[in-house]
């Protein structure tokens, strides 16, 4: 009688363990498209014969998870979200750029001088060098407009980023106070929520011995803490008038600005940075093209033999050469003040306009190493050559990125076959051990009567 | 590896997007004709094309100048020849002039033949271009270079226009080259002659004939000193013209999208497509009927 009871309990044992593998397959089906969700699995613990009848009982389920996959998709997600911020950024301002380059400008206005050097009296053709100086001015105004443009969006999208930065990592230190309290869903969803922020700011994230996610920044700030989150803010530079980042620390603040690479955020502040090395180089280029032409047009004369004459309004220095740069407002009032004769000839002599279209080719620009228009060229083949090597890096982050994506799936990911057929094993299971205890059920009351 | 429907979807998915993009690839390029649109497509490529480009235009704008300095030196040889021709007339007159048997007055009509002749010649070297300024007046072309009575105002500038390779060639001449610092005043030679008929001086005749010989070889120096000048821009203009044809066909070489290529690519991207969203189809039909 009592194996009887034995393997009642047995019975009932298996049919509770069955009922567990279809409510885990089930959650799993269920969850089949859920961004993040680890696939479930039950682990099925044998009891020990005692001292024949043994059994089997639900043991415990088991999220099947790779961290070090983990941390390499948040690390890959990283650095993928950063190379698209700067080849989405870079591309638009490259294609502004190079839609009508400065190199063609530059063409037409020493043309027109060239044209005035063959008929320097001609008014039509003084005029069309005025024309085409009023042109460059208007393209290197444009160049710089966008160059601040993208500068701008660059530094509004650092500010946007940080506030958001700033809720994803108050989410993860909850997630980790949920996970520390035992809650089954914490831990996908923390691992989501970190390689989110990965995506944002860059950084890594690593779990200690005691399971709580640390969230650190690459230079080493911390974001978050197991359940504490720092802060992370903006200033604007007074220096530079653009956005620093700054992390809280347990005695201050930190600027981070610097350190940071990965993510959308270390994307924005690479375009950022690219946006200013460009705006100088026009500022530069702009510079040059004034001082260089005021400095023949000034030894050289009128028509009417008055020296002295400018080009360009002077520019009083590099910083902002370029959205500053204007025709001569003498000049730009009449094509009588080009100064196309040497000093001291009539109003017949070129030698000033020949003196100035000298600069088509001379290497006055670049510290004197390269002509203005292939200045202007250098300046687009730099922004092409790190826009090329962004898109470059972000195909080859994308192939990382989908291929780790796919070892997560293979590894976590619900396949909808498997668990039908470890629904079907289940409920085998159970009718096929429903009807042993109905057996031992029958044996018993056999027995009970017969007694 | 665990194989998950999904990842097949993805798989299939992400194929899709792919050929989708090649598509779209494809068909930028055929319908823009460019196969570099942006540095960033091929840098070096990019930027020499630009480079040639604007290496083009500057030829171009050459190429205008030079018309405009082939046209002054042929107005310039215009009244060059016309002086020629009357300098040759004045010699003719200073022949006659010089015979022993023309009486005073013989020599008194020749002279204002020969004063005729040097209101024509003063005309001529006077001529203006189209624009109102001096031809021969070298810069200081707002004003006559030759005075009423043929002295020459003007200096020894000669215009000047600049080719692409950064050399300058000619295209003017001044009325420097009628002067003694280049043989002999060639007006003053017509007057002398005129003073010469004037006091009926035979000999006086005679030395004007030499002047008037000088003159008119003086003259076809010049003439062919701006015939050099002319065969010079024109000789630059053939190179410009070949080096701005070169240019184009090297920089479309770099940047333009071969016709036949663009169009069998987009085919071949079409193609690829139609087959990806095949495949996907079937994918996603066979994960169905399985659940």
């Amino acid at each position: 009688m009592s194996d009887l009871m034995s393997l009642l309990s047995l019975g009932s044992n298996a049919i509770s363990a069955s009922n567990s593998g279809v409510a885990v397959a089930t959650n799993n089906v269920a969850n089949a498209n859920t961004a993040g969700y680890s696939r479930e699995v039950l682990e099925l613990d044998a009891l020990q014969p005692s001292p024949l009848v043994g059994g089997v009982k639900a043991g415990a389920t088991t999220r099947t998870a790779d961290d070090l996959l983990s941390a390499r998709i948040r690390s890959s997600a990283g650095n993928l979200a950063s190379m698209q911020t700067q080849s989405d950024g870079l591309s638009d301002l490259e294609q502004t750029l190079s839609a009508s380059p400065l190199s063609d400008q530059m063409s037409t206005l020493f043309s027109a001088l060239n044209q005035v050097a063959a008929s320097p009296n001609d008014k039509t053709s003084r005029d069309a060098v005025v024309s085409a100086l009023q042109s460059t001015v208007t393209s290197i105004h444009s160049a710089a407009s966008a160059v601040a443009t993208a500068q701008t969006d660059a530094d509004q999208q650092v500010g946007t980023l940080a506030a958001q930065a700033n809720s994803l990592a108050q989410q993860l230190a909850r997630a980790n106070t949920a996970a520390q309290n035992g809650d089954p869903t914490a831990l996908d969803q923390r691992d989501q929520l970190a390689t989110q922020l990965s995506k944002l700011v860059g950084g890594q994230a690593t779990t200690d011995s005691s399971g709580q996610m640390r969230f650190v920044l690459d230079g080493g700030a911390v974001l978050v803490d197991g359940q504490t989150a720092s802060t992370m803010s903006t200033k604007t530079d007074a220096a530079t008038g653009l956005t620093d980042v700054l992390v809280s620390t347990g005695t201050g603040q930190r600027d981070v600005t610097s350190q940071i690479g990965g993510g959308q955020l270390g994307g924005a502040l690479s375009v950022r940075a690219q946006t200013v090395a460009i705006a100088g180089q026009y500022d530069q280029l702009a510079f040059d093209l004034a001082s260089h032409m005021n400095s023949i047009a000034s030894a050289n004369a009128a028509p009417d033999g008055t020296t002295g004459h400018d080009i360009f309004t002077a520019p009083t220095g590099v910083a902002g050469a370029a959205a500053s740069l204007e025709v001569d407002p003498a000049l730009a009032a009449s094509s009588d003040n080009l100064a196309t004769a040497s000093p001291g000839t009539g109003p017949g002599d070129s030698g000033g306009a020949l003196a100035l279209y000298g600069l088509s080719t001379s290497t006055v620009a670049s510290g004197g190493t390269r002509s203005l228009s292939d200045a202007s060229l250098d300046i687009l083949a730099g922004l092409g050559e790190t826009t090329a090597n962004a898109k470059a890096s972000a195909q080859t982050d994308q192939t990382v990125d989908s291929h780790l994506s796919d070892l997560r799936d293979s590894v976590s990911g619900v396949d909808v076959n498997e668990e039908q057929a470890n629904l079907s094993r289940f409920e085998s299971s159970v009718t096929a051990l429903t009807r042993f205890v109905s057996t031992i059920d029958t044996m018993m009351t056999n027995l009970v009567e017969n007694l | 590896m665990r194989i998950t429907a999904n990842h097949l979807i993805d798989l299939a998915t992400t194929a899709t997007q792919k050929a989708q993009q090649q598509v779209a690839d494809a068909t930028e390029v055929a319908s823009s004709g460019l196969s570099v649109a942006v540095p960033s497509d091929d840098v070096t490529a990019w930027v020499s094309a630009a480079r040639d480009r604007a290496r083009q235009a500057l030829s171009s704008g050459g190429g205008a100048a030079i018309a405009t300095g082939l046209d002054k030196l042929e107005q310039t040889d215009g009244a060059l020849s016309s002086l020629a021709s009357i300098v040759s007339n004045a010699k003719q007159i200073a022949i006659q002039g010089a015979s022993q048997t023309l009486t005073g007055v013989d020599r008194t009509n020749l002279a204002a033949e020969a004063s005729s002749l040097f209101e024509g010649a003063l005309s001529a070297v006077n001529a203006q271009a189209p624009d109102g300024t001096y031809l021969l007046a070298g810069s200081q072309s707002g004003q006559p270079p030759f005075s009423a009575t043929g002295v020459y105002q003007g200096d020894s500038d000669d215009d000047q226009v600049a080719m692409t390779d950064g050399s300058h060639r000619t295209v003017g001449l001044s009325g420097d080259v009628l002067t003694a610092s280049h043989g002999v005043d060639v007006l003053q030679s017509i007057s002398q002659l005129g003073s010469a008929l004037s006091s009926n001086d035979p000999v006086a005749v005679q030395t004007a004939i030499g002047s008037l010989t000088t003159a008119i070889t003086q003259l076809s120096a010049a003439r062919a000193q701006g015939g050099a000048a002319q065969a010079a821009l024109n000789s630059a203009d053939t190179s410009r013209k070949q080096l701005e044809t070169q240019l184009d066909s090297t920089a479309s070489d770099l940047v333009q999208a071969d016709a036949v290529g663009a169009a069998s690519k987009l085919a071949q991207a079409t193609q690829g497509l139609q087959i990806s969203q095949a495949v996907s189809a079937k994918v996603i039909a066979s994960l169905s009927s399985n659940s």
